[in-house]
């Protein structure tokens, strides 16, 4: 069945998987002879560039806490995919999407604290996840791969939507960046100056929410808010402005993550991929701490 | 009270009309029935107790509070349309400063309103950075963090943010809270610049003791406008009380001895 399916793949995308068998003479190992790995390095690549720009956004403007309610709302989708019998991972996206949208929207008019908003948000998803959840008794496997993620069994479709997600966020971040900046820095005076503060808000809730959910898959709802922080972090430590935090944290972002992927899939280590991804891009954080600490930047 | 007839030049249009302007929180009114005319080219001081409206006022020119009536003109023109011909400069306790941009990246941030979404900054725009920077006196700061400034640097940062979006009319909230003397000072001469570059300014102050020395018009607020002309005209005593309701005993010899600019 499974070997259908990637058949029926390898018909109709033949070049995706020409790019794929290209890997093993990038990268001279033997794990890369296995498609698997293959397809999980692409997946990474794509998705751990777009979790750093994303994450350096999401650190400047202190919205780690509105990432986390986004992936904690996976596990709802999980759920009504149960209920409806539908593919958990569409809607895990479509809830996820909307979780994000509503708690901006909310955010916007509420009186309330960001804080407190996202907190209510955060324990009505997971309440919904938890009763529908405890009703079904078979929902181990998903909840496990929701838990700790599974990159390594993501196939070609997903990697087509990555790709797609990754075109549309680039172009996103290239031409909304300065605006962004601005809103993030202080949204009342942008919106003095006429930019659609808005528009862009939504936007990028809206992409954070996908890119969160796709994190979910890959490393798992429990380090989702590390993929999109810790390079973020280790950035700040190395540049001052916010553009260079753009480029170190995609790099470590990157680094962290075939580096963990290969590390993963040695023999010897045969560890969970994505955890060893965060370990490594806390390493990477380690270093940036020293880096900054010998340069004197204590007083920051 | 309003359009003081000492000022040159009648026929050109206000900088800021607002008429009849009430804005409420809830059921207490914030502000109630404004009527006031600022001339161009005037630097004015808002001043008022603590809680009577003077940030709602501000608020209110930005168009940014929901009006219950009245109308605001910038320029002749209603302020929901006039998004970008009035700037902001903020209270320095509204800004994040450990946000990790420099001086000139804020400055630059003055152009985004004009340029549309897809295209960057030019060569232009970088020139009337550069500009605005050397009008605040900050070109030799501008690769710094905003965090690694003093108040004062962070305060003429913001200035030069202002500027560099061009508009003819700058409202400031607060500049001179929680600064030295010094940086006062230097903070009150990029005001003259800016005036005697032809801006308009509007300026949230707390201090009576300086209002006189500082600005050419004042405009006292308690909900209601108690009076808008020169200071001398402003700062009476029977007013003061008033409005300050007996708790400046402090100022009463004050006012006597300033007052005509």
């Amino acid at each position: 069945m499974i070997a259908v399916a990637a058949d029926m793949e390898r018909e109709t995308m033949p070049d995706l998987m020409d790019l794929l068998s290209l890997l093993p003479k990038i990268i001279p190992m033997e794990c890369m002879e296995s498609g698997f790995v293959q397809r999980a390095l692409f997946g990474l690549v794509l998705l751990a560039p777009m979790a750093a720009c994303m994450g350096v956004q999401v650190v400047n403007f202190r919205m780690a806490f509105f990432a986390d309610a986004i992936s904690h709302s996976a596990f709802a989708g999980v759920a009504i995919g149960l209920l409806f019998a539908a593919n958990p991972h569409w809607t895990m996206l479509v809830l996820g999407l909307l979780v994000g949208l509503s708690i901006m929207a909310v955010q916007r008019r509420s009186s309330l604290s960001s804080d407190t908003v996202i907190g209510v948000f955060f324990s009505a998803v997971i309440a919904f996840g938890l009763t529908v959840v405890s009703h079904y008794k078979n929902v181990a496997r998903d909840v496990n791969q929701f838990l700790y993620g599974g990159i390594t069994t993501i196939d070609t479709t997903e990697l087509w939507e990555l790709m797609a997600l990754f075109v549309v966020l680039m172009a996103f971040q290239v031409w909304g960046y300065n605006r962004m900046l601005y809103i993030g820095m202080n949204p009342s005076l942008a919106q003095v100056h006429r930019v659609r503060v808005a528009i862009y808000q939504y936007l990028y809730a809206a992409l954070l929410a996908l890119v969160v959910i796709f994190s979910v898959w890959a490393v798992g709802v429990l380090l989702v808010t590390a993929m999109l922080i810790v390079p973020a972090a280790s950035a700040r430590n190395f540049s001052r402005t916010a553009g260079g935090m753009v480029w170190w944290a995609m790099a470590i972002s990157v680094f962290s993550a075939v580096a963990g992927l290969l590390i993963s899939t040695q023999p010897w280590a045969d560890t969970a991929t994505g955890a060893t991804v965060i370990l490594i891009a806390f390493l990477c954080f380690l270093i940036s701490a020293g880096v900054a600490y010998l340069r004197g930047d204590s007083s920051r | 009270m309003s359009n003081p007839s000492s000022f040159p030049d009648p026929v050109q249009t206000p900088a800021i009309r607002i008429q009849n302007l009430t804005v409420s929180y809830g059921p207490k009114p914030a502000l109630l029935d404004i009527n006031l005319t600022i001339d161009p080219g005037l630097l004015v001081g808002v001043i008022g107790p603590n809680g009577s409206g003077k940030s709602t006022f501000v608020k209110s020119i930005l168009g940014f509070v929901k009006r219950d009536i009245g109308d605001v003109y910038i320029q002749g023109i209603p302020t929901e349309k006039a998004k970008g011909l009035v700037a902001y400069v903020p209270q320095r306790g509204a800004v994040d400063w450990d946000f990790p941009i420099t001086v000139r990246e804020v400055a630059l941030m003055g152009r985004y309103g004009d340029l549309p979404w897809y295209r960057q900054p030019s060569g232009k725009d970088h020139a009337i950075v550069d500009d605005a920077l050397e009008m605040v006196r900050m070109q030799e700061f501008s690769d710094r963090q905003i965090g690694q400034l003093s108040g004062g640097q962070q305060q003429r940062v913001f200035m030069a943010r202002a500027l560099a979006q061009g508009a003819d009319i700058l409202l400031l909230d607060e500049p001179f809270a929680g600064v030295d003397a010094a940086t006062e000072r230097a903070i009150l001469d990029v005001l003259d610049r800016a005036k005697e570059a032809g801006k308009t300014l509007v300026v949230v102050h707390h201090d009576l003791a300086t209002a006189a020395e500082y600005f050419d018009r004042l405009v006292l607020i308690k909900q209601r406008l108690y009076a808008y002309g020169t200071p001398a005209e402003v700062l009476h005593e029977d007013l003061l009380s008033e409005v300050y309701e007996g708790r400046l005993r402090v100022f009463a010899d004050l006012v006597g001895n300033r007052g005509d600019k």
